[in-house]
């Protein structure tokens, strides 16, 4: 029985079907039923929905809509690889939903997100407080009426920061598990707790106590906060605090073209850029209804795969630096930085790459490109070789990864977990082989899957991605269609200063036949490439810089899509595109009202549920394996706290 | 009267020039182990210091280190006992030094026809006073931990002192066999007696007689300077280390006393298990071909050459050991504190016992 059908049969009025234009399975959920919907969705419809990938909510206050608010679920059957967005519209004057976290752990961080961002508030929730903004923070960012330019005072010293974040702590382990703990009997410091534990021996005594690491801490790259309840080397309770790298990048989404939020994604998962650019690529392009080229398609595919083994490679070597051994770090950096030099050649830059379009790439993959990435590839291969030796077959570091920050399936899932972590659990779930896009379909690849859920797994499903990356990678080489750079061009090439300079003399009809050179790696993006990299859509790809500054046409055609106002404009809709990032499902809710800004950005972050269930990891663990876990779960704080 | 201030003036004098030339070579150790560490990584490694134009393939580095050191802040943290805070390291680095008094570098020397041993302190119970400078090592750094008042470096302070204790079972343990074998706690007599043949080709060296003893002192030395793969008490990465609120020179004196005790674990491996200063089948030759004539006016010339080979012979191990001690520490990852502590009571404690047993029942039939 379809979806829809259960659904109306088991919940009558209380369920719509909203209609999709672009293909999602779309359900309006009465708000006072909601927990009922989900808890049938996970538990009897068929196929079961055992994820909840995403929640989020959107502020429809400037399309006028009543009620004002709704709560958006995203989820995630495993069985059929199906996906469902459940709506719950929420009024202005009485925002309150209940809360799932019941059914699904994860839920807890992605209440408490959109509680600090949009006020909505969940009944039930076991700890709703701020998450991104700090406690002080007045409004609600994402609102719509929260003006974009407003700025607050970032901390005011009326209470320390450390004990909010304590009492917050105390408060939610007295609510957890019923003893009441006060701040007398959970010491703050270690002196402390061995005074307290020799003057009441013989008697029954608590002596944990408590011990920040981070924000500011070698392991804790990135920025991020754990609050530890020790028992001596023995982790007892974690509690997380994230936020310090919130840079509004959704806020900052509505105000800037829909090719300008680019550089903004950049910053997501500074590891690997180009996989969080090709997401939200593919989320515009689902709007727009427009289909790339193939070239265009197999060149995403191939720097995402080398962002990807970057990823790995850079996630493994930190994991190994931080429990001791150095020299594997420098190894596998040497590799990465072949990586990147390739990178660097097609894109310019080596960080901060903005290099996809909507529609297609900024430039043509370079000549000899190809026998260069064998290369890198060859040189990756040869260092994860040596990996392998100092590290796989090491009995220190066996010892050390084996059985540590171990998660069972039942909270991957619950937790929303996704990519290695999951697969480690043994749950074999992969966007690319799930919901295959681009050209992953064509492609032959096997995605590696562990057991026991444990640091080691982990580590070994990093090293066989790369593996298989390289894999991807060589065949996506061999199949990419042809469409040779610059093969036998005869034109001259003009920088682009000189090429504005005789447009402007009106030597325009040579400008046609010359090769624009705005910058160097920009040398396949000249108008003999463009039919490659890009489909030939006026009103969403800017015209090569040849009939720019060469023909009336062009300079109308760049014109319209740069003038404030007029750009690339998708038709109103919402749609959910999810790709597999390096750490998991990175997925963007792009919601267009018709205008040439977006009206609402939601990036679903993989690290964001991989750290709201990381206390879970921790939990009986010591204090030096939270430096093991934390590597191989490789949180990136900048697609955590956005 | 005249002859104590005789001796205490040689021993003075023998004290400072060892002093000087430890405290020289361990800056220069942490230039080695940059440079060492940089040709395993495939990296140029340190090499910008420079003195008018001279780079000396970085070797300032060292004095750059040790200037930037002395400059810098010393900051005693809130909360902290002041006291105890600066005495920590001073004890810490004391003990390590102390450590170097009963090495012996070479044979006797002859000055004016007085034999001088070349040894600080020629102490009868040389391997004893070893054991109680090694014990009380633990204290700088366990005083400095708790003094810091910050719960990093009481975690810290605990796992080195659970580690120091540990291992110095094993340690004093592993010994007892090389004690059964030469018969002496002496270190001047034990590296003496390594300088027969055994079967008429083999030194008769420690390492050869006890070879488990000496992967067991190997292992527990290493722990002993708490570093890779035994830094659990430093593990950079996850508690910092001890030392974590000490800046400037008081980080300076841990870090000093680091690598003075691995100099100290190296010379006394080299002293119990690779025949201490002795320089095999070339000792024999020297004293034949030179002639026992006067040189300089006080010395002999023979004994002389033999006492400056045998000087660099014992060097020359020493650096050996401390390079093998530097790839280790580049190669492999950091224990947990439960598996230092499992090695070091599960394995190394049972096997140093085992080789006592083994050692005896082969002495008692032998010798």
């Amino acid at each position: 029985m379809l979806m829809k059908d259960q659904l109306l049969e088991q919940f009558g009025d209380a369920v719509q079907v909203e209609e999709s234009a672009v293909g999602d399975e779309v359900y309006v959920v009465d708000r006072t039923r909601i927990t009922e919907v989900c808890q049938f969705m996970r538990d009897q419809a068929e196929p079961n929905f055992s994820i909840l990938m995403d929640l989020t909510a959107v502020d429809y206050l400037k399309l006028n809509h009543k009620p004002r608010f709704a709560v958006i679920y995203h989820l995630f059957s495993l069985s059929n690889n199906q996906r469902v967005r459940i709506k719950a519209y929420v009024p202005e004057n009485d925002p309150i939903i209940a809360s799932v976290t019941h059914l699904w752990a994860g839920a807890n961080w992605y209440e408490r997100e959109v509680w600090d961002m949009f006020g909505i508030k969940f009944k039930g929730h076991p700890d709703l407080r701020r998450i991104l903004m700090y406690d002080e923070f007045k409004g609600h960012p994402l609102r719509k009426d929260y003006p974009f330019s407003k700025r607050q005072p970032l901390v005011r010293n009326d209470k320390p920061y450390i004990d909010k974040e304590i009492d917050a702590y105390l408060h939610r382990v007295s609510g957890s598990n019923g003893t009441q703990k006060t701040i007398e009997n959970v010491p703050l410091s270690m002196q402390e707790a061995m005074k307290k534990a020799l003057s009441d021996s013989g008697s029954q005594s608590e002596t944990s106590f408590l011990m920040n690491m981070g924000p500011s801490h070698p392991a804790m790259h990135g920025v991020i906060h754990l609050l530890l309840e020790l028992d001596g080397e023995y982790v007892k309770n974690t509690d997380i605090g994230i936020g310090y790298l919130h840079r509004a990048f959704e806020k900052e989404s509505e105000v800037g073209k829909w090719s300008h939020v680019f550089p903004y994604t950049d910053r997501l998962n500074y590891v690997s850029p180009l996989i969080n650019n090709v997401a939200y690529a593919m989320a515009v392009e689902r709007l727009l209804g427009i289909d790339i080229t193939e070239r265009a398609k197999y060149i995403r595919v191939i720097m995402s795969e080398i962002s990807r083994i970057c990823d790995h490679l850079t996630c493994v070597a930190a994991s190994g630096m931080e429990l001791g051994a150095m020299t594997v770090f420098l190894y596998l950096i040497q590799a990465r930085e072949e990586l990147w030099s390739l990178v660097e050649e097609i894109t310019g830059a080596r960080l901060t790459v903005s290099y996809i379009r909507i529609g297609g790439v900024k430039g043509d993959l370079t000549a000899g490109f190809a026998d260069r990435c064998r290369a890198a590839l060859k040189e990756t291969r040869k260092q994860v070789g040596e990996c392998h030796k100092l590290l796989t077959r090491n009995r220190i570091f066996v010892d050390r990864v084996t059985g540590t920050g171990v998660v069972s399936k039942e909270d991957a899932l619950s937790y929303g977990f996704t990519g290695p972590v999951l697969r480690s659990t043994g749950i074999n779930y992969d966007v690319r082989k799930a919901n295959p896009y681009l050209v992953y379909d064509q492609l032959d690849f096997d995605v590696p899957y562990g057991e026991n859920g444990d640091n080691f797994d982990r580590y070994l499903c990093r090293l066989e991605e790369i593996e298989q990356s390289c894999r991807i990678i060589e065949q996506a080489l061999e199949k990419i269609p042809k469409g040779e750079l610059n093969v036998d061009y005869e034109g001259k090439i003009l920088t682009g200063h000189q090429m504005a300079d005789s447009g402007k003399f009106g030597k325009t009809k040579e400008l046609l036949k010359s090769q624009a050179l705005t910058d160097p790696t920009l040398s396949g993006n000249s108008a003999n490439n463009r039919l490659n990299i890009f489909p030939d859509n006026k009103r969403v790809v800017l015209p090569a810089k040849e009939q720019t500054y060469g023909s009336i046409e062009g300079v109308m055609n760049h014109f319209m899509l740069i003038m404030d106002g007029y750009g690339i404009q998708p038709p109103p809709g919402e749609t959910y595109v999810s790709n597999e990032g390096a750490n998991g499902e990175l997925g963007f809710f792009v919601v267009s009202s018709g205008e040439d800004h977006a009206y609402r950005v939601r990036c679903r972050p993989p690290c964001f549920a991989l750290m709201s269930g990381f206390h879970k990891m921790l939990q009986g663990d010591q204090v030096a394996d939270i430096i093991a876990s934390f590597g191989t779960i490789n949180m990136i704080a900048g697609e955590l706290d956005r | 009267m005249a002859d104590f201030i005789v001796g205490a003036v040689e021993y003075l004098s023998k004290f400072i020039f060892f002093i000087i030339a430890v405290l020289v070579i361990s800056p220069v150790l942490t230039w080695v182990e940059r440079k060492q560490s940089a040709v395993m990584q495939d990296r140029i490694g340190a090499n910008r210091a420079e003195i008018l134009g001279l780079r000396m393939l970085g070797l300032f580095h060292a004095l750059a280190d040790s200037l930037k050191l002395f400059t810098k802040e010393y900051f005693v943290p809130k909360g902290a006992d002041r006291l105890i805070f600066h005495l920590a390291p001073c004890i810490s680095i004391f003990f390590a030094v102390m450590g170097f008094a009963v090495i012996p570098h070479a044979d006797t020397l002859i000055i004016s026809g007085q034999p001088v041993e070349m040894q600080i302190v020629n102490l009868n119970i040389g391997l004893l006073y070893f054991f109680a400078v090694l014990g009380m090592a633990v204290y700088g750094v366990v005083l400095g931990a708790w003094a810091s008042n910050n719960n990093y470096a009481l975690l810290g302070g605990l796992r080195a002192s659970a580690q120091m204790i540990s291992y110095e079972v094993s340690i004093g343990i592993s010994l007892v066999g090389i004690i059964l074998v030469y018969q002496s706690v002496d270190l001047m007599e034990i590296t003496r007696a390594q300088g027969d043949l055994l079967f008429g080709f083999l030194p008769k060296w420690g390492i050869f007689l006890q070879p488990l003893a000496f992967f067991i002192f190997m292992a527990a030395g290493i722990a002993e300077t708490k570093r890779i793969p035994f830094d659990a008490p430093e593990g950079e990465s996850e508690i910092v280390g001890y030392f974590i609120e000490y800046s400037g020179m008081g980080f300076g004196m841990y870090f000093l006393t680091d690598f003075l005790e691995t100099i100290l674990i190296a010379c006394l491996t080299v002293t119990f298990f690779l025949g201490g200063w002795q320089a095999p089948f070339i000792d024999g030759w020297i004293l034949q071909t030179f002639s026992d004539s006067t040189f300089l006016g006080i010395f002999q010339l023979n004994n002389f050459i033999l006492t400056i080979v045998q000087f660099l012979a014992f060097v020359f191990k020493v650096c050996l050991v401390i390079f093998m001690m530097m790839t280790i520490r580049w190669t492999l990852p950091r224990f947990r504190y439960d598996q230092i502590m499992n090695l070091g009571w599960k394995m190394l404690l049972p096997l140093s016992l085992f080789n006592i047993v083994v050692t005896a029942i082969i002495v008692y039939f032998i010798g």
